[in-house]
């Protein structure tokens, strides 16, 4: 008898051992925390950002290449984290259309950069002039086109990348310079006008992360699979660069950083070890896919694992519905209060 | 009586606005319908009396947001929140569903929706997502439910719509881009325009009132009539959250929209939810789910306090008189300025808006 019940104890799920020995959650710690996340992250767009700039005019003045391509690469990979935090200072600044338009259905990336390309080359050059453009010629798919495809790259590479880089310190600001949204954060109580709790700052946190899985799931990896007898390879995110799979790995990288470090011991630790482990299975496969995603939905086998990568993501949803959510007792219930 | 039997008898109220059925005092049917959902997640159209008593509740297939009721036939619509794919017509008089529209590829639906004056059409706001740009879709009622066209709403973002007495509509053109890829992300705060636009009966555009300045990032969702007719709305701040700003306007055609602030709008969190006039005083009441807060206006426009109540969300003008507004818990009757509240059994969470069957 003593036995068994040693072995049901063995495989009780997570979720319930989660709540027999959860550990106390500071909500104020969490966002202390997440903001130092925030703050590095930010940080490094920013940084990258404006390395990317300075890389554009140099080029443009006659520079190498190279130089540009690293710096790309390096913005898009520090993008990718922000991507999901679609709320603060991102929605404030409509950031998340002019940093990355994507998906973009219509092409209106394409349109934009044809209607750029129409004007004098000093206004082409001049990041205010694209500033106050439309969103799809802000950002990086507008860039990558500059850099890879047939088309004039330069003035306008200083131009996007000069509004980019405004765009990456803006944010960066929004978050962190005086008055800035960490300090709505931290203030949270009844008379926030944003935060009425710590709790809901750290529940936006955890949404964003299942928008993030979300995300990688529909938008990156199920619109270029499309079906077995119709795959769309160019719908694939930042195809013409080849930055398609290294960006779903760093956007991944992002998550893990705000579950160990921001989250933190605020998670009963078997659950959190459990699902950056889930996350980092999930990298691994899409180290593993063997192609760019832009040459592997056209692939039999290679869609095979493709389609692994998403049920994997699904996965990891339920585990973090599981064990993440309520161990931080952030499930989501539905109010009038979420607005509409 | 079985189940089926009573719900038939209990929804034969539902449409009674303007067309009392026999047998409707018989099926005891409710004074309001709202969405609602419970602990466990499930997504329901509530009919509930002015006392409290849950008369009806239909399994939707999502969270509901608002209902419209068929100006003659004994016909409402439940629509989805947004960004909802379904609005469930529900024969009153049957308690069966009749229709079930989904939106076309590339729309959904805001949650609101109006019949024409006759009730042959039904006008409702939808999302063109990926233009983007406001639209209102335009359904048959009387070729079972047939989508006919659409027309522009005069904005992005169209919420709610109201049929005007005179004839015509109002829309509500809150302004915000969203895309469901993109969640319920606001895409397009720095730039967003909102404004009033009125429509003739063929949904021809014939009058609109913008908020610009300063305030245009006062998004107008929420609107419901006065007394003499004039719209009265209630707003969403997306700008700087520090900032202190009214949460309230009128309109008069022809004019010039006016802002009535309130010494209390703070406690809204810059979100007003629902907005109604009463019938008998033409006090004003907007509710604040965010901020558990009512903010009251006497006819003049002027404040007349404020009430806290959990998640305070839907609000309506009452059959039986005053003001009915939804709380955690239950109702409150607000009449004379006094409030009564009115338990409802169940742990329901209402969402969003209270829709009075007959007033």
């Amino acid at each position: 008898m003593r036995l068994l019940s040693i072995v049901a104890a063995c495989i009780l799920p997570a979720q319930i051992l989660t709540a027999q020995v959860a550990p106390r959650v500071d909500h104020s710690e969490i966002a202390d925390r997440v903001l130092t996340v925030f703050d590095r992250q930010f940080g490094a767009f920013r940084d990258e950002s404006a390395a990317l700039a300075d890389t554009a005019v140099t080029y443009c003045d006659g520079g190498a290449r190279e130089p540009v391509l690293d710096a790309f690469d390096a913005t898009w990979l520090a993008w990718a984290p922000l991507d999901a935090y679609q709320f603060g200072p991102i929605e404030q600044q409509a950031a998340a259309l002019t940093v990355n338009f994507f998906p973009d259905k219509k092409n209106f990336t394409g349109r934009a950069l044809r209607q750029h390309l129409k004007r004098p080359e000093a206004e082409q050059g001049d990041a205010a002039i694209v500033a106050g453009s439309s969103a799809a010629l802000q950002g990086l798919p507008a860039i990558e086109r500059l850099l890879f495809e047939d088309l004039p790259t330069c003035p306008s590479l200083v131009g996007v990348t000069g509004n980019l880089a405004r765009i990456a310190q803006d944010l960066h600001d929004g978050w962190f310079a005086s008055e800035g949204w960490a300090e709505l954060v931290r203030a949270a109580g009844p008379e926030n006008p944003v935060y009425l709790s710590n709790t809901e700052f750290t529940k936006q946190i955890y949404t964003a992360l299942g928008f993030s899985i979300q995300r990688l799931r529909e938008h990156r990896l199920g619109r270029p699979l499309g079906t077995y007898q119709r795959a769309f390879p160019k719908r694939a995110e930042a195809w013409r660069s080849g930055l398609t799979n290294q960006i779903m790995i760093a956007q991944l990288d992002g998550m893990i950083e705000v579950i160990n470090l921001g989250f933190a011991g605020a998670v009963f630790n078997p659950s959190r070890a459990w699902v950056v482990k889930v996350i980092k299975d999930t990298q691994t496969r899409v180290d593993a896919i063997g192609a760019p995603l832009l040459d592997a939905v056209e692939d039999p086998q290679m869609r095979v694992r493709i389609e692994g990568i998403m049920s994997k993501l699904e996965y990891l949803r339920l585990q973090m519905d599981e064990d993440i959510g309520p161990g931080l007792g952030v499930e989501t219930g539905f109010s009038a209060g979420d607005g509409d | 009586m079985d189940r089926r039997n009573f719900f038939r008898s209990v929804v034969a109220g539902l449409g009674t606005a303007a067309l009392p059925l026999p047998g409707w005092a018989d099926a005891g049917a409710p004074d309001f319908v709202t969405a609602g959902n419970k602990p466990d997640n499930s997504t329901w159209l509530v009919g509930l009396t002015a006392t409290g008593d849950v008369r009806f509740q239909i399994p939707i297939p999502g969270r509901g947001h608002a209902a419209a009721l068929h100006p003659t036939g004994p016909q409402a619509v439940a629509f989805a929140r947004r960004p909802g794919r379904f609005a469930v017509i529900i024969d009153c008089a049957e308690g069966t569903e009749v229709a079930r529209l989904n939106s076309l590829d590339g729309r959904h639906f805001y949650g609101h929706g109006a019949f024409s004056s006759d009730g042959s059409l039904l006008f409702t706001t939808e999302n063109d997502f990926d233009a983007p740009a406001g639209v209102l879709g335009i359904w048959d009622t009387t070729d079972g439910y047939k989508r006919i066209g659409e027309v522009p709403s005069g904005g992005i973002g169209p919420h709610e719509i109201l049929a005007l007495p005179t004839g015509g509509f109002v829309v509500a053109n809150g302004g915000i881009q969203t895309h469901p890829d993109m969640g319920r992300a606001k895409l397009n705060l720095p730039q967003m325009r909102t404004n009033l636009t009125y429509l003739d009966a063929a949904g021809k555009i014939t009058a609109q009132a913008e908020l610009a300045g300063e305030l245009h990032q006062n998004s107008i969702r929420h609107i419901a009539l006065d007394q003499d007719g004039d719209v009265v709305a209630a707003l969403q701040w997306q700008g700087l959250p520090t900032k202190n700003v009214p949460l309230v306007l009128r309109h008069t055609r022809g004019e010039d929209l006016k802002l009535l602030t309130h010494p209390d709008e703070r406690q809204l969190k810059h979100y007003a939810g629902s907005i109604a006039t009463c019938a008998e005083t033409g006090e004003i009441a907007v509710t604040g789910p965010k901020g558990s807060h009512v903010l009251f206006f006497n006819k003049d426009g002027t404040p007349n306090g404020s009430s806290q109540h959990g998640t305070a969300a839907g609000v309506a003008q009452s059959r039986t008189g005053g003001l009915m507004i939804t709380r955690d818990g239950g109702l409150v009757l607000r009449m004379n300025g006094t409030e009564t509240l009115i338990p409802v059994g169940g742990d329901w969470a209402w969402d969003n808006h209270l829709v009075p069957i007959s007033v």
